[in-house]
């Protein structure tokens, strides 16, 4: 017990002196967590709104598919980029592994099928009375969409949300992709790993925090705007 | 009948194995105004959908102003401009009751200070001038279905639909909101409405038509009769065929339509000595089963004339909607005499004026 007040205080007092490795970390965490949740909702909502709103053959085994995919270990990810993206790999030319962009790259497969579904759900929870609205009044098809998007926001965030938070919170990705390079390709995630595996569990205790204090601020965040969208 | 705005031709529409619309012919002439009368359910929101483009029908030819719907994604958008449908249940886009009315303009790249100023002036023909600023979805029922007519307005479209336009209005604004109808083929809107009250449709509209169970008919219902409410006696009373005149119990005078339910129309071996204002006697001329009613259709007014001729090959038809069971009681044949017998207040007058 002892002991353990003893890391939490440590880990406290290197949160109070805002700590340069705990600093770098965070801001590459929620710079990539970022950048492919921006990816994957530019991709993901349009193809999301496209096939819960079209009626076409095989929609629903896309659905299924969709909804495996949601199933993806991120190590599994992780191992399928890392032999696509090492050197000999299909994609080593752009000599992009053990670099930020990987990381974005992982991130952003494993955001995609997430954030489509959801938006796919939020597409299809929209009123059906929307779209025959906006049709009637003239809209043509990005106007729809458009409209589509404005009246069901509130779930439209979600899935994005959602998406900042399954990549925000990974390991997998980042360690087998960006490679827990110091002050480059080490995340929060990453260095809780390392930091706890070495022994020095004030400074991992201090990331956890780190980790859990932005998932909330995103949380609450997310709520706001959300309350906002929907009166 | 030369410059149809719409044309079907045997429409037909199926919502899995259910036939919820089977239309064989049905038009509507430019600048006018008509109406689908049927209950709730006929089908009259689904034929609405197929003339706005909205749904595709499962058979047969939609014609808007001679041009085929369906033909291509760019024709049916072009199609699709002209024409404005309204909601019974109006969508109100989470924003101002004003931008919700600048939609369509915006849909049809009018610029914002102009669609805005046009919204403005739609608004204000609906009485919602002063709703401009409000959340649209928090608006009651009969101030959407403004709104949404306002929305109609403002794009100036040359063919309306619209579901039950009158539903919801509060009595304060009916009157105001049946002008505005009124006045829309003046301005080139040619419009077409869905009511399941007869009273809009007489009052609103050329020309009715009625939908039962997905088909339409270019009559109305049943027991439906136009003529002049005169007096006789003191009594008014509408004559419908040669010495067949109906006893009305209404303050109105003059040309009107008299419905009467044929659920509350009684029939008897003898002529009635009851009540019951109106007894006529005919002969039965058609027998229908309706699941466990028996539709018998009455010929009245054809008494023989004084040379033993009938005055007409066939009489006026009374329409008797009576249960299987006492149609086998009374044992109804098919052209025996009988008396249509109903009650003067169970029919329902339309239009007519003061005295």
């Amino acid at each position: 017990m002892r002991w353990t007040l003893e890391q939490l205080a440590e880990a406290l007092r290197l949160l109070g002196s805002l700590d340069r490795q705990v600093l770098s970390a965070l801001a590459l965490s929620l710079g990539v967590a970022t950048l492919s949740t921006v990816l994957a909702t530019a991709a993901g909502v349009p193809i999301g709104i496209a096939v819960g709103l079209g009626r076409f053959r095989g929609k629903r085994i896309l659905t299924t598919v969709l909804h495996a995919l949601l199933a993806l270990p991120t190590v599994l990810i992780g191992l399928v980029l890392y032999t696509a993206l090492s050197s000999r790999g299909l994609l080593g030319s752009w000599r992009l592994l053990y670099t930020p962009a990987a990381i974005v790259v992982g991130q952003f497969v494993l955001a995609l099928p997430l954030v489509t579904a959801l938006a796919l759900a939020a597409a299809e929870g929209v009123d059906p009375r929307v779209r025959l609205t906006a049709l009637t009044l003239g809209a043509g098809r990005w106007r729809v969409a458009r409209t589509i998007l404005a009246e069901g926001r509130g779930a439209f965030l979600a899935a994005v949300v959602a998406g900042f938070g399954r990549v925000f919170g990974e390991v997998g990705i980042s360690m087998m992709l960006g490679g827990n390079i110091r002050g480059y390709t080490r995340t929060v995630t990453t260095a809780i790993a390392l930091e706890t595996a070495k022994g020095d569990v004030p400074l991992g205790i201090a990331l956890g925090l780190v980790l859990m204090a932005v998932a909330l601020a995103v949380n609450l965040l997310f709520l706001h705007l959300r309350r906002r969208a929907t009166p | 009948m030369t410059n149809p705005a719409v044309e079907v031709r045997g429409l037909t529409k199926d919502y899995g194995p259910r036939r919820v619309l089977d239309v064989d012919r049905f038009t509507v002439e430019a600048g006018s105004i008509s109406a689908v009368v049927g209950p709730n359910g006929s089908g009259k929101t689904t034929l609405l959908g197929i003339l706005a483009t909205l749904e595709p029908p499962t058979s047969g030819e939609v014609l808007l102003w001679g041009e085929p719907v369906g033909r291509s994604r760019i024709a049916d958008r072009r199609l699709r401009r002209r024409v404005l449908m309204v909601h019974e249940r109006p969508w109100m886009f989470h924003t101002t009751v004003l931008e919700n009315v600048a939609y369509g303009l915006a849909a049809r790249g009018v610029g914002r200070r102009e669609a805005q100023r046009r919204a403005a002036e739609a608004l204000e023909r609906v009485g919602l001038a002063h709703a401009a600023g409000w959340f649209a979805p928090a608006l009651s029922a009969g101030e959407a279905r403004r709104t949404a007519l306002a929305r109609a307005l403002a794009v100036e479209p040359d063919l309306a639909l619209l579901d039950e336009p009158l539903a919801d209005i509060d009595a304060q604004h009916r009157a105001g909101v049946e002008r505005i109808l009124r006045e829309l083929p003046a301005r080139g809107t040619t419009v077409l409405l869905t009511t399941h009250r007869l009273e809009t449709a007489y009052r609103l509209a050329d020309r009715c038509a009625s939908l039962i169970g997905g088909s339409l008919r270019d009559t109305l219902p049943d027991n439906h009769f136009s003529g002049t409410i005169a007096e006789s006696d003191g009594e008014p009373v509408m004559a419908i065929a040669p010495g067949c005149r109906l006893h009305l119990a209404t303050p109105l005078r003059g040309p009107a339509h008299v419905v009467i339910d044929p659920r509350t129309v009684i029939l008897s071996r003898e002529p009635a000595h009851s009540s019951a204002r109106n007894s006529f006697a005919g002969r039965i001329a058609a027998l229908a089963a309706e699941g466990d009613r028996v539709r018998v259709t009455v010929d009245v007014g054809m008494p023989a004339s004084p040379r033993g001729v009938p005055a007409s090959p066939r009489g006026v038809p009374i329409v008797a909607l009576i249960t299987d069971w006492s149609f086998r009681e009374m044992n109804l044949q098919l052209g025996e005499p009988v008396s249509a017998v109903f009650k003067t207040v169970a029919l329902e007058v339309y239009g007519g004026k003061p005295p």
